[in-house]
């Protein structure tokens, strides 16, 4: 995965912004609120057509404006693609990819972008939609089965409470059906995934934190029958939940059921991280998560996704820093904000851009 | 506007409740009528008429048509015992332009979706459920294959299994997000014989 160049319209404090980028690494430097965070975040909509901090869109828009532009050229599997994200007056979204018109989702068949910043540790200590975003996001990359699952969900939940509000008289709502089927394929790759994603996560944290635990647990709205994988005994599990929570949601008319309430439950050293941990132990099993997450898309689609890092050396020493880069491996292209010193390996291959109130000056 | 005439302005809050057609498309037409020759004016007004007076809806299958029972309904040489389960008359005109399926079909007249204020009851359910009789050996549920028509074939299913009929839902054979009346002859026909089980 690889952008040559991008091209900025509106977005956050850039007025208008071109540059092309190194292969390799590129560090964006300039002094706090230059816009050198933005540009990371203009990089992950390009890709995805949506904020890596879960910004709404309207946000993203420079002051004064109500259109934003992005455009580049995307290398991913060999190829070059030309991508358009742009927000239109009246908060639609327009994207094409190679001059046609597309939806969100095929981008996801295309690009894969992983990004770590400091305000990752909400993941662990945040609300719980955090860290089901945090899932969305990376697993909705890794497979597009999940993506399509997702969406239908969505849209299947919005008509269920639309339907519990009209106070129907009815026992079950006819979407209860449909979220079981698509709610149960969803716990299950969650299942699959959070597994994976709680051994690698693991050791990179052992690794760069001299021998602590970190344990990720995935613990779904819908119980999942002990050890089993099996979509049948969910299906049953999800069935027998709803019809025991049917009373109280037909009471407070809305959805308590289903993988929109699921929780991951993260603990350092055995102790639950949200209530326990320091902010450098969170912001460190961050930075593990992210490892472990670009490991998995980096199998899954036998290429290096692209790795944006906002200001993640801040906290570490020097030794830390060099471990963290080395734990990255081959890495594809990577771009990074920082103040601190960059570790050696990077900093000799690096392309540097100096960014100023939303300028951009390649060195 | 023109105060002037009752006539013009009945004419353009008329042509102002059609959906999509806001005061300011209304009074344009309206206009237009006015400069058009009579011929061409009535021409309008007498096909508006015969569709209310003309057209209704199959007594049985809730299809569009000039005469009750409608032409399918009331053509021996089809298949009596399999029903293909539609949303709307559009779908059936695709389906039954696709060849292939000479059976009888039913229209919804739309699918379960409570953010558009429609719910099962507001639906052709109960007529459906009342055709079901021995005779009927297979319904086919050719809903869209979107998040709403497939809420609609699982509520069917679950209504139609106790009557012991055997229950098939058409093959996800078409484009994702392509509505079965833009779908293919080709497509819809392979859709009909893949179709499943449920
Ligand atoms: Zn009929």
């Amino acid at each position: 995965m690889q952008v040559k160049n991008v091209k900025i319209i509106s977005f956050r404090n850039f007025k208008s912004a071109e540059t092309e980028f190194s292969a390799g690494v590129n560090i964006f430097y300039g002094e706090n609120g230059s816009g050198k965070t933005n540009l990371l975040e203009a990089l992950f909509v390009l890709l995805l057509a949506r904020s890596p901090r879960g910004a709404k869109d309207a946000v993203m828009l420079k002051e004064g404006t109500d259109v934003f532009r992005l455009e580049g050229t995307v290398t991913a599997a060999g190829r070059d693609h030309q991508v358009a994200v742009a927000y239109l007056d009246g908060g639609r979204k327009k994207i094409t990819l190679n001059k046609s018109s597309i939806r969100t989702a095929e981008l996801y068949e295309h690009f894969a972008v992983v990004s770590a910043a400091p305000d990752d540790s909400e993941i662990l200590s945040g609300a719980p939609a955090r860290r089901r975003d945090f899932i969305n996001i990376y697993l909705a990359q890794a497979s597009l089965k999940y993506l399509a699952l997702l969406i239908d969900y969505q849209k299947a939940l919005e008509q269920k409470r639309s339907f519990l509000r009209q106070k129907s008289s009815e026992k079950e709502t006819p979407y209860d059906d449909l979220l079981v089927r698509y709610g149960s394929q969803m716990t299950l790759e969650r299942t699959h995934f959070i597994q994976t994603l709680n051994e690698t996560a693991a050791r990179h944290y052992e690794k760069i934190s001299d021998g602590q635990k970190l344990q990720m647990l995935y613990s779904p709205s819908v119980p999942i029958p002990d050890g089993s994988s099996s979509l049948e005994k969910i299906e049953q599990s999800f069935r027998a939940r709803l019809a025991k929570y049917r009373e109280r949601e037909r009471v407070l008319e809305t959805s308590l059921i289903g993988p929109h309430r699921d929780e991951i439950e993260f603990s350092i050293n055995e102790y639950p991280a949200r209530t326990h941990s320091s902010q450098g132990e969170l912001r460190t099993a961050a930075i593990a998560l992210k490892l472990a997450v670009f490991e998995y898309l980096k199998k899954y689609r036998e290429e290096p996704p692209l790795l944006l890092l906002d200001e993640i050396f801040a906290e570490l020493d020097s030794g830390r820093r060099d471990r963290l880069i080395e734990s990255f491996g081959q890495f594809g292209q990577l771009f990074l904000t920082t103040a601190a010193d960059i570790p050696d390996r990077l900093a000799r291959q690096a392309r540097r851009f100096h960014i100023e109130k939303g300028v951009v000056i390649p060195e | 506007m023109f105060k002037s005439s009752e006539s013009i302005e009945k004419l353009i809050s008329n042509l102002a409740r059609l959906p999509g057609i806001g005061r300011k498309s209304a009074g344009r037409l309206a206009f237009h009528l006015l400069k058009v020759s009579k011929e061409e004016a009535l021409e309008l007004a007498d096909a508006i008429k015969d569709v209310k007076e003309k057209v209704g809806f199959c007594s049985i299958c809730n299809n569009i048509s000039e005469v009750d029972p409608c032409y399918i309904c009331s053509d021996p040489s089809r298949r009596q015992d399999i029903i293909c389960v539609v949303e709307e008359a559009s779908d059936l005109l695709a389906l039954d332009k696709a060849e292939g399926f000479k059976g009888l079909y039913h229209v919804l007249g739309g699918k379960i979706s409570p953010l558009d204020g429609i719910g099962p009851d507001d639906l052709k359910i109960s007529e459906l459920l009342a055709r079901i009789n021995q005779d009927i050996k297979e319904v086919i549920v050719a809903t869209n294959p979107n998040v709403e028509g497939e809420a609609t074939a699982l509520h069917l299913a679950k209504l139609l299994k106790p009557l012991g009929v055997k229950i098939t839902r058409i093959a996800r054979g078409l484009p994702v997000g392509g509505d079965l009346e833009y779908a293919d002859g080709m497509t819809l026909s392979r859709a009909l014989e893949g179709r499943q089980e449920i």
